[in-house]
């Protein structure tokens, strides 16, 4: 009985952790090489990836929204906090910032209803550093990015918007 | 005995990882809630998903935002349950929603922008607007329609984004009323 049973439990519990290990791993690897991309591209831009409007000819990423500016800079921890500045915009439209941390989580999220300023100040800093000041936040894994959306429509103008977002940086502040 | 032990685990493994992958690569669907045609996930984006969803979004919705921010609905069939297909033409109908500004966007087979140069792959609450209103989503242009182009797109998909929803969106997505999608016709008589 043993001969039969015990291949059998074997095989059943390797094909499961076979297959947690690969569910838990595929979204880090598939977030390391989007890291990756954007810390290359980012690399003569000071640290910020301003991605042009998307078109069917530069994409990157996969269902990334036409109707989205998208800037873009990843994020080491472990070099220093990071400092960043988020413009919003001045047409009304919706903006964000947000935060993923090196397995996809969204670990913060700020948008333009937050804000009481035409730019925010945000630090970004390892998780148990946050010292209960909001504009400190903590991040769960050392590495991870920071993407800043801005809604653009039919109306809005181009130039304009691109100018604004320039105003997003993120600078390691150990440089300072 | 431990010939067969190892050739037991070796096979569990190599099972275990080709459904995980089939699982995240495959032809599956990000589960969840369904309104009709459209599909949405309460997990997307939140720390708390599990580990098939957030490797399934980790492969087709990289870098969502929670749904506090943003809903997203994905519609793979019409409103009778066909699944889109670029050899088709559809008549999508819909009214303004419970959220603060909402696009549509069409993609691929591939889950990118369909790339056939037509630059009419998305329209949003500004060229819509806030009443009732409809497109069609056809191959080439059909008169003076807003127009969502599919050409080279294959099994095609319609994203729609609600960016600030009202609670109800979050709370009974199910109980939304969203566009339709109404099959016209097939093949040749596209």
């Amino acid at each position: 009985m043993s001969r039969t049973l015990l291949p059998l439990a074997l095989f059943l519990a390797s094909a499961l952790a076979g297959g947690w290990i690969t569910l838990t791993a595929i979204p880090g690897v598939i977030m390391n090489k989007a890291m990756e991309r954007i810390e290359a591209s980012a690399a003569a831009s000071d640290g910020v990836r301003h991605a042009p409007r998307l078109r069917e000819d530069n994409q990157t990423i996969v269902r990334a929204s036409p109707d989205i500016l998208y800037s873009v800079c990843a994020f080491d921890l472990t070099e220093g906090d990071l400092g960043l500045t988020v413009p919003w915009p001045q047409d009304g439209h919706y903006a964000s910032i947000s935060f993923y941390d090196a397995r996809t989580n969204n670990f913060a999220v700020i948008s333009d209803r937050e804000a009481d300023t035409p730019l925010s100040r945000i630090t970004l800093v390892p998780a148990g550093e946050g010292l209960d000041d909001p504009s400190r936040i903590e991040a769960p894994t050392d590495r991870g990015l920071a993407l800043y959306r801005r809604v653009i429509d039919a109306d809005t103008d181009l130039d304009a918007a691109n100018a604004e977002r320039q105003a997003f940086t993120c600078t390691r502040l150990s440089d300072q | 005995m431990i010939w067969r032990s190892i050739l037991s685990l070796v096979l569990g493994l190599a099972c275990g990882i080709a459904a995980a992958i089939f699982l995240v690569f495959g032809p599956v669907e990000i589960g969840g809630i369904r309104n009709g045609p459209w599909q949405t996930n309460a997990n997307i984006g939140a720390s708390n998903a599990g580990p098939i969803l957030r490797a399934v979004v980790a492969r087709r919705g990289l870098l969502a935002l929670n749904r506090s921010e943003t809903v997203y609905f994905t519609a793979w069939e019409d409103s009778q349950g066909r699944p889109l297909s670029d050899d088709c033409r559809y008549a999508v109908a819909g009214q303004d929603m419970p959220t603060r500004w909402w696009s549509l966007t069409l993609y691929a087979e591939d889950n990118f922008l369909p790339r056939n140069g037509d630059n009419a792959f998305a329209l949003t609450r500004t060229d819509l607007g806030a009443e009732e209103w409809g497109f069609i989503a056809a191959p080439t242009r059909f008169g003076p329609a807003h127009w969502l182009s599919t050409r080279n797109a294959g099994a095609f998909s319609i994203t729609l984004r609600l960016y600030h929803p009202e609670d109800v969106v979050r709370n009974a997505p199910e109980s939304l009323n969203l566009p339709t999608i109404q099959l016209l016709d097939c093949g040749a008589d596209t």
